[in-house]
């Protein structure tokens, strides 16, 4: 599906394929966020780039070159071997003066610091070395009829199930249900489809897995949401 | 990343097409519900990490006031050397003079007082520059300064906490119910977050 047909099945199951009460730049604001967090959930958008390092510097701000960055999965070096991760921890225990340390081949270990600080060891010591990042990434905005999302084909329509939620939850009261059955399905495509990357992380060896979103019990969320005043279920 | 066009886009979810139109919040009380948002966000994972080097050892000075804005000390390391994390009570039992004797720092405290402050060990006897691995509160967003550094996950979860705030607000939009469910949301990608980028 592209956008114009997802859009479309969301002014459909609407009733309102004039899109009076639901704009079309609401519809595909709603659209594109549910393909963010469905992406986010499940880490299914992989993208590869090259990331330069500079002479002698052992810190970096991905952010400031991948403006789609979400999480690193391989990393390998100019002659295509794989750099592992490692902690602050454990380059501490090898050499507690590694932030000095230097190679004219480039690091053979990197290691990320929260959403985006990402150190190497050891550090360049000349310009022109670069790593190739494979790496969880966030969609591109949907903004024409034919662009199609980058997340798996039959999960497309989820995507209408989300723009549906998320339009509907502002109503609340009786709406809320109906809202709510929405991001059940959505949910349930995101589920299938995390433990199918998890799946294929895992036997891939990346170096980072998708959430775990078991232990996050998606219908007790939802029926806490409806509970009446009195604490009964709607 | 910049948050006017996600919290523009939000406002036909609380009943309006433009800032003028809002009718039971003002923009401000917006922008102040995605400020304590991102606020939060930031004490539970290093979401805008750094290597802080604002500061250099002092020969003579142990103590040192932690910059602006700190959460959390992920490492440290004077001159490029690795301090190790000890505790004011290991230093206690390891030499009774080290808050006094002056020699090489190896080790870096945060327990001495307060929770603003840290203390090098043993006395560094030179000047050296500290680089001090942490994670910070990100500077206040509003109107007029709307941007973050920040993976673009980010508007989606401000603007499920800004319309948890909002919806839970007393008055006449009030719909407990429905703030609960969006808490909730916000709560789940909190999680995914967490799992991500904590490590």
């Amino acid at each position: 599906m592209n956008l114009g047909e997802i859009r479309a099945e969301v002014s459909r199951r609407m009733d309102d394929t004039s899109n009076v009460r639901y704009s079309v730049g609401r519809i595909e604001q709603a659209i594109n966020q549910g393909q963010r967090i469905f992406a986010f959930l499940t880490l299914a958008i992989e993208r590869s780039a090259a990331f330069n390092l500079a002479a002698n510097t052992v810190w970096y701000n991905v952010l400031d070159t991948l403006a789609d960055w979400v999480a690193p999965l391989r990393v390998e070096d100019s002659s295509s071997r794989r750099i592992r991760p490692a902690t602050i921890r454990q380059l501490d225990a090898l050499s507690r003066m590694w932030r000095a340390d230097t190679a004219a081949t480039g690091p053979t270990r990197y290691g990320m610091v929260g959403t985006d600080l990402m150190f190497v060891h050891p550090a360049p010591d000349g310009a022109g070395v670069a790593l190739t990042l494979k790496y969880a990434a966030l969609p591109a905005e949907l903004t024409v009829d034919g662009d199609t999302p980058e997340i798996r084909a039959q999960y497309h329509i989820s995507l209408a199930d989300y723009a549906c939620f998320f339009l509907k939850l502002p109503e609340g009261g009786q709406e809320l249900p109906e809202a709510l059955e929405y991001w059940r399905r959505f949910q349930e495509a995101v589920a299938t489809e995390n433990q199918f990357c998890r799946d294929r992380a895992q036997q891939a060896r990346y170096d980072t897995l998708p959430p775990d979103l078991e232990p996050i019990d998606i219908r007790k969320l939802i029926q806490e949401a409806t509970r009446g005043p009195n604490n009964a279920a709607a | 990343m910049d948050l006017t066009t996600p919290l523009l886009n939000l406002l036909p979810s609380l009943y309006a097409d433009a800032w003028g139109s809002l009718e039971h919040w003002t923009q401000a009380e917006i922008w102040a519900y995605a400020d304590e948002a991102v606020q939060r966000l930031a004490r539970e994972f290093p979401l805008q990490p750094e290597v802080d080097t604002s500061l250099a050892t002092a020969a003579g000075t142990g103590e040192y006031a932690l910059p602006a804005g700190h959460v959390g000390v992920i490492a440290v390391a004077a001159a490029d050397r690795a301090l190790r994390l000890a505790t004011a009570a290991e230093m206690d039992a390891y030499h009774r003079d080290w808050k006094t004797e002056q020699l090489t720092p190896q080790w870096y405290v945060l327990d001495t007082v307060g929770t603003g402050v840290i203390r090098l060990a043993l006395v560094p006897a030179d000047i050296e520059a500290l680089a001090i691995t942490r994670y910070r509160l990100p500077a206040t967003l509003a109107a007029a300064s709307p941007t973050i550094t920040a993976p673009g996950i980010l508007q989606d979860y401000v603007a499920f906490a800004v319309l948890e705030s909002a919806w839970k607000r007393q008055g006449d939009a009030q719909q407990p119910e429905v703030a609960e469910f969006a808490g909730q949301v916000a709560t789940l990608l909190v999680s995914a977050m967490r799992a991500i980028w904590r490590g």
